[in-house]
């Protein structure tokens, strides 16, 4: 218990940097927070915009039923074939699209080779497309009836073509559960803890590690007549502990910053990220595990546990979502476990009823966190092993060669 | 108490111990005292199991020394070269943990820390981290967490490298009151003056070998040069040198900077003919000095240089 109780009273001694770390990014989540507000989704309904036709060709079935096909939709505003009237209309949104028939576009229309609809748009406005998409469908209608059967008249080609179009496929919609998704804010938050937890892992275990693995401090304890197990039994501990604590005080930060839009969610969500996040400590354990190999002074720890930890999160979507990554990116990014955590992330938050089968995405995504903690862990155990074959005669210690 | 036995240990074709054959008894303060790279530390760590061995046979109180005999570590402290204490715990923590690693008990171990920050100086200090001690302070920390267990046999690396004078004397001062309370040492140095005031027998080691063992006046009698004579004479004739160099116990003299410098034979006494021969030639003289043969005159007789070439 001794390697367990020095190992604290140095985290105690070290702990300004770690606390630096955890008080900017609580600092930053929290004003994040302040500025956010609930998205709200309601019905709606259809506008009928106003709309102009002016027809040059003569009145067949055809523009006829174009006619009444938009009159359906929209406001017919009725203006004179005067370029300067057409032009005040538009400018003062007396109406917010004018299409023109020209001369005999009926006819080219019917004999398959059609002149193209003069349309005049309001810039700025969504009604002038909407409405110039309703021409255009009804057009393809007329010309996929006319095509599928050339005997058929102009009439009963705009009668079926204005049948199709008033077809409507009607849309329930359904809410599989009465409690609310997770909120976007929480969302974002368990994304970017991956990053945090990265980095204080990594910090608080190498702060130790380096400690105790100085040549001549590494020395003093192995001639104390302390086994081994004893030894590794204390860092052991202490490792599960920060572990433990750094994902509780990490998780339940962003839990009561976002506990507001968490109103009415599933908890059986929240407590999914809390074991997603738990997971994901597993690995960024073992990750420090390895690298307290490489991390010798100070300057190297905070490099690398930057580094790492950015990089890491970058590539696994922690900051950006993946689909802003060039391809190649994305496939390397798989072989982290960080897209593994973020990949759980979405699959949670997006889950709106739970079962089997919705599960069975985020069991893989834990499942892969997990095998991701225990082959870092295993390479880890395998370098610790050949690092001490190599240090076997104690060659590195510059006391101990005098030779 | 240690027995070492033909220990061989290469680094590569560097043959860093050669033979190397050492026994310890109960009680003693045993010097090893050699130049830098003559093999002390690594001989150390060899009995310590720190470092693996090419050959030989090392017991520790009557036991084969191996890394996992935890009978005998428990009885070892170990006070190694560099100053080996965490930065991040403060002197009184130090020594806890140090001591803690020995006796696990927290009653038991509390006096012995206490004694152990008594016995070093460091009451004042308790509470100091390592980076705020100076020098001496830290050299007298790291031996307090090597010994605040009360080890029967300490081991003890070159303590006083790099250390004031009076912090110097002080470290001597405890490692007497250490063997003097029934521990038994083993002191390595390069400063052969330590090892003359401390020890009660010497090994001299060179090259991985150990090259003469014995107590400071058996070693000294090993070689021919006995005391050594310094006169201030001014003026000294090259004729009158050579008279001198005829003298028959003198082994050599030499003339430099107003100073007549003889080394005499073993057991030879020619200061009263040295002087004759200076008044009868009227060559005026000052202070005389005679010293006897230091650690250094026996390893430059024996190897052939000094001790810290």
């Amino acid at each position: 218990m001794k390697v367990f109780k020095a190992s604290l009273l140095i985290l105690k001694r070290r702990s300004v940097q770690v606390m630096v770390y955890l008080g900017m990014f609580t600092a930053m989540f929290i004003i994040i927070a302040s500025f956010y507000s609930e998205q709200v989704t309601t019905d709606f309904s259809a506008v009928r915009p106003a709309f102009t036709v002016i027809n040059r060709d003569k009145d067949t079935p055809l523009t006829d039923g174009l006619m009444e096909f938009l009159r359906e939709r929209g406001t017919e505003q009725v203006l004179p074939d005067e370029k300067k009237a057409l032009q005040d209309a538009a400018f003062y949104h007396a109406t917010e699209y004018i299409l023109i028939i020209p001369e005999g576009f009926d006819e080219a229309a019917w004999s398959g080779s059609p002149l193209s609809l003069e349309a005049v748009s309001i810039p700025g406005t969504g009604k002038s497309y909407y409405l110039d998409n309703l021409a255009n469908q009804y057009w393809s209608f007329v010309s996929a009836y006319h095509r599928a059967d050339p005997l058929l008249d102009r009439e009963t080609v705009s009668g079926m073509a204005l049948e199709a179009l008033s077809k409507e496929v009607p849309v329930e919609t359904v809410r599989l559960s009465d409690s609310k998704p997770v909120s976007d804010l929480y969302e974002s938050y368990n994304r970017v803890q991956s990053y945090i937890l990265m980095v204080i892992t990594l910090l608080c275990v190498s702060s130790i590690t380096m400690s105790f693995r100085r040549p001549d401090l590494r020395m003093r304890n192995l001639c104390a007549p302390t086994t081994a197990r004893q030894k590794n039994l204390g860092l052991f501990l202490y490792c599960a502990l920060v572990g433990f604590f750094v994902w509780l005080s990490t998780s339940l930060l962003g839990f009561f910053v976002s506990l507001p839009s968490l109103a009415g969610a599933d908890g059986r969500l929240v407590a999914l990220l809390f074991a997603n996040s738990f997971l994901y400590t597993l690995t960024a354990l073992s990750i420090a595990m390895l690298l307290n190999y490489f991390i010798s002074n100070p300057n190297t720890q905070n490099a690398i546990a930057n580094f790492l930890s950015l990089a890491l999160s970058f590539l696994g979507g922690a900051f950006v979502p993946l689909e802003f990554l060039s391809e190649g990116l994305r496939a390397a990014s798989r072989f982290t476990p960080v897209y593994w955590y973020s990949q759980a992330v979405s699959d949670i938050c997006g889950l709106a009823l739970l079962n089997e089968e919705t599960l069975a995405p985020v069991w893989r995504s834990f499942a892969m966190e997990l095998f991701f903690a225990v082959a870092i862990l295993c390479v880890a155990l395998a370098v610790g092993k050949s690092k001490n074959k190599a240090e076997k005669s104690f060659g590195s210690t510059r006391t101990e060669i005098e030779m | 108490m240690i027995h070492v036995k033909n220990l061989v240990k290469r680094y590569g074709k560097l043959v860093a111990l050669d033979h190397f054959n050492l026994d310890v008894q109960d009680g003693e303060i045993f010097g090893l005292l050699g130049p830098n790279g003559s093999g002390k530390t690594t001989a150390i760590n060899c009995i310590l199991s720190l470092l693996t061995y090419d050959k030989g046979e090392i017991s520790l109180f009557g036991e084969p020394m191996s890394p996992t005999n935890y009978k005998s570590k428990k009885k070892l402290g170990v006070v190694p070269q560099n100053v080996a204490v965490f930065n991040e715990l403060t002197v009184q923590e130090n020594i806890d943990y140090f001591c803690g690693l020995y006796a696990p008990e927290k009653a038991a171990r509390k006096p012995l820390v206490e004694e152990a920050i008594a016995f070093a100086g460091l009451s004042d200090f308790r509470k100091f981290l390592p980076k705020k001690l100076s020098g001496g302070l830290l050299r007298r920390l790291n031996i307090a967490c090597g010994i605040a267990h009360k080890p029967e046999l300490i081991f003890l690396d070159e303590p006083t490298v790099a250390v004031d004078p009076q912090s110097r004397n002080s470290i001597l001062e405890g490692i007497r009151a250490l063997n003097a309370n029934g521990a038994t040492i083993i002191y390595t140095s390069h400063y052969m003056e330590e090892v003359e005031q401390l020890c009660s027998r010497i090994m001299i080691m060179d090259k991985g070998r150990a090259i003469a063992t014995g107590t400071r006046e058996e070693l000294t009698a090993l070689i021919h040069t006995g005391e050594k004579l310094t006169v201030e004479a001014d003026g000294l004739p090259l004729s009158v040198l050579e008279k001198i160099r005829n003298l028959p116990d003198v082994l050599r003299a030499d003339y430099a900077d107003g100073h007549l410098r003889a080394d005499c034979k073993g057991d030879g006494h020619p200061i009263i003919d040295v002087l004759d021969l200076l008044r009868q030639n009227q060559v005026s003289f000052g202070q005389v000095f005679s010293e006897p043969p230091t650690l250094n005159d026996v390893f430059l007789e024996i190897t052939g240089k000094q001790l810290r070439d």
